[in-house]
């Protein structure tokens, strides 16, 4: 496969992402349709759309890089990160619909009648995703240089260009087609290119004996079971908590229509995470050396596998990193555009002007990170993890017990936020690998959580009349 | 964040260019290697990945042109050559290393040559990543030596390329099957210990397996608010 090939089939999927923009325009001519779909989203393209938010090049680029580095037991995110889906699908998405909102910081406006909450938690949400976008950016780049042989500055920009275009074009609505095209990509090009693989590398058995070989930690326990905790907590929790899958909540019509996506998009992840799995184990006993275990996925799809279906895995990176791109786009576009501008700002805004300040919002946004990904701070899967961690530690607490505990108060909510992402950086700078026995996301967590509740119970209760809509009960 | 080791497994050895030409002669095959060193490499450890189907012997190395010599250290089903070469006196010079070799293949439909390469990842010098690895492959028969895996591009008869990141494990062509000799097992084979490796494997794919109709069993049971009117009252 040529880099002419290769970029040919990128410009026809920006063809068809544009498509994609141009159809959803009018109906994305609103704020409800631009950010949220129109709250139309049911099981299956809701599914597709919480799969494509978590299934980002961290997974598809990192992850693989992850596993031809440190072999199998890295796996074992998958189900432990599931257990955080399961506290979004039983815990967070119920109470969290009742609000009717548009992004995470309604929420938390509207928990905590505080307009300072809801600011705070958009300047959080825009520094987290920051840092997220940039991994993002890290792998198309790292793709775009080798597949295109161009160098990785120019690698990124492309990338940043392509993300940016069909956010503008798109919002949710695009953003939604497109997690349904990255889910048939993703699965039809694994279901072809995993007993491809099976068959030239000998078997499963024949890989363990390989990578057994090379290292037994391969084989066996690389992270240990505290490291794989640490992970798992951060992308777990963040996950229950993410600003983005919580726009695809809101985004999808009912509570039934939520759980259910939720276990469509289990489907879609477990198939990809066994695929990944393989894809990682098995390039490296193909090509146990690589300069860069990030290269594992661009070297399988333009060297290992024959082309078309090279073409497709390398067709299905573009579009993980593209539409998580994306979303984190949005999400960020959000923050900017209702949360900042239009609640806070200029409250008096027109919806077409609200939806203008978004589509300006990302065009700006998509610049920053860009710095961040020329420097590449490390393996692109470490760049993820880094970024759950900081946002879990601001989130997760003032999100679930605020749905659950009725005495949160305003104050105890901006000391949680405040008091997590502080700890969560210090303990990142002076805490390697674990800060007083804890990982820089669990000490965050810690800190918000006795934050939250410490400050609260010192603090003027949120009016009774504003909590109905989360406690219908009492 | 964990730590830049991730990177690489070990310090990247800057390289040149590397060229594989691979002469596939019926139940053997020829395989000479030749890497381009910018700078003098003192100690280079080889190895390369043995299967069920296939010897490797008669290996041969020289360093810019003067004969190696190696001690052999199996972990199966890897082979490490170090080479015990006294190198000092080289000076800064770059360094041309030759390694030739036999394959005897047995008779299968698909045999995995194994390629003898350095214990570490080859890094250009200068930042781009960029295919330093030449790959060819030749064959005295139209019907077998078919490379399969890698990708190759036909460039002749019986004769085919790739160019490459890095150096494959192996190169897998296609063998052939003659029904008077008893032939290799079909699929190709690698032994040796994994350690619970495919339980392990099973073990997860099968959580997954499981987790899925569980949640939809739980998830479809209809309760207190999922009607839309509810909702949107």
């Amino acid at each position: 496969m040529s880099s002419a090939a290769f970029f040919g089939a990128v410009t026809a999927y920006i063809v068809l992402v544009c498509g994609i923009g141009l159809y959803s325009f009018r109906r994305a001519s609103s704020s409800e349709g631009f950010l949220v779909a129109g709250r139309s989203l049911g099981p299956i393209l809701g599914g597709a759309t919480l799969m494509a938010n978590q299934v980002s090049a961290g997974a598809t680029i990192g992850m693989v890089g992850f596993h031809y580095f440190s072999g199998i037991s890295y796996a074992w995110t998958w189900p432990m990160v599931w257990l955080g889906w399961l506290v979004a699908a039983t815990l967070v998405a119920p109470k969290i619909r009742n609000i009717k909102g548009l992004t995470l910081p309604d929420y938390f406006a509207a928990r905590y009648d505080s307009p300072a909450a809801r600011a705070v938690a958009a300047v959080f949400i825009l520094a987290a995703y920051t840092v997220m976008l940039s991994a993002q950016y890290q792998a198309g780049g790292l793709l775009f240089q080798l597949v295109g042989g161009m160098p990785y500055t120019q690698a990124i920009l492309l990338v940043a260009g392509i993300t940016t275009i069909y956010t503008v074009l798109g919002g949710m609505y695009g953003n939604a087609y497109v997690g349904l095209l990255k889910a048939a990509l993703l699965l039809g090009g694994y279901a072809l290119a995993v007993p491809y693989l099976w068959q030239h590398v000998g078997g499963i058995s024949s890989l363990g004996n390989a990578l057994h070989a090379i290292d037994p930690r391969l084989t066996g326990n690389w992270f240990g079971w505290r490291q794989l905790f640490a992970i798992s907590f951060a992308i777990g929790l963040g996950i229950a908590a993410a600003p983005y899958e919580i726009s695809a909540i809101y985004a999808m019509q009912s509570r039934r229509t939520a759980r259910l996506a939720i276990g469509w998009s289990f489907v879609f992840q477990g198939f990809i995470g066994v695929g990944i799995l393989f894809f990682g184990l098995a390039t490296r006993v193909a090509v146990p050396h690589l300069p860069n275990p990030d290269l594992g996925t661009p070297m399988l799809g333009m060297y290992l596998l024959p082309g078309w279906l090279g073409m497709l895995i390398l067709l299905a990176a573009v579009v993980t990193f593209t539409r998580t791109g994306g979303a984190i786009l949005l999400t960020a576009a959000s923050a900017v555009s209702h949360d900042l501008y239009g609640k806070l700002l200029r409250p008096d805004a027109d919806d077409r002007t609200k939806v203008f300040v978004s589509r300006m919002a990302v065009v700006v946004f998509s610049a920053i990170p860009v710095v961040l990904a020329f420097r590449q701070f490390d393996l692109v899967n470490f760049v993820v993890i880094y970024a759950a961690k900081l946002t879990v530690s601001f989130l997760f607490v003032p999100v679930l017990l605020g749905l659950h505990w009725r005495g949160g108060t305003r104050a105890g909510a901006l000391a949680s936020m405040v008091g997590g992402l502080s700890t969560c950086l210090l303990a990142s700078v002076v805490g390697r690998p674990y800060f007083f026995g804890l990982d820089p996301a669990e000490a965050g967590v810690l800190v918000s959580a006795v934050a939250f509740i410490g400050v609260s119970a010192l603090t003027r209760p949120v009016p009774a009349e504003r909590l109905r809509v989360f406690f219908p009960e009492g | 964040m964990f730590s830049r080791e991730a990177r690489a497994q070990r310090e990247p050895l800057a390289t040149d260019s590397v060229g594989i030409d691979v002469r596939v002669l019926g139940d053997s095959v020829l395989v000479n290697a030749r890497f381009w060193f910018p700078r003098p490499v003192r100690a280079l450890d080889l190895t390369y990945l043995t299967n069920t189907c296939v010897s490797v012997s008669a290996i041969a190395a020289t360093r810019n042109g003067v004969p190696v010599a190696f001690s052999m250290d199996t972990t199966r089903p890897w082979v490490t050559l170090h080479d015990t070469t006294d190198a000092a006196n080289e000076g800064d010079a770059p360094l041309r290393y030759d390694i030739a070799y036999r394959v005897h293949t047995g008779h299968a439909t698909r045999v995995a040559i194994p390629v003898i390469q350095p214990a570490r990842a080859l890094d250009a010098r200068s930042a781009a990543v960029t295919p330093k690895v030449r790959l060819q492959v030749t064959s005295t028969s139209a019907s077998i030596g078919v490379p399969e895996f890698p990708r190759f591009q036909q460039v002749g008869a019986s004769r085919w390329s790739a160019s490459t990141i890095a150096v494959p494990a192996t190169i897998v062509v296609r063998g052939e099957v003659r029904p008077e000799v008893t032939p290799c097992d079909d699929a190709i084979r690698i032994e040796g210990e994994n350690d619970g490796f495919t339980w392990r494997f099973a073990a997860f794919v099968g959580t997954l397996v499981l987790w899925i109709p569980l949640y939809f069993a739980w998830a479809t049971r209809r309760r207190r608010g999922d009607d839309d009117a509810e909702e949107t009252a």
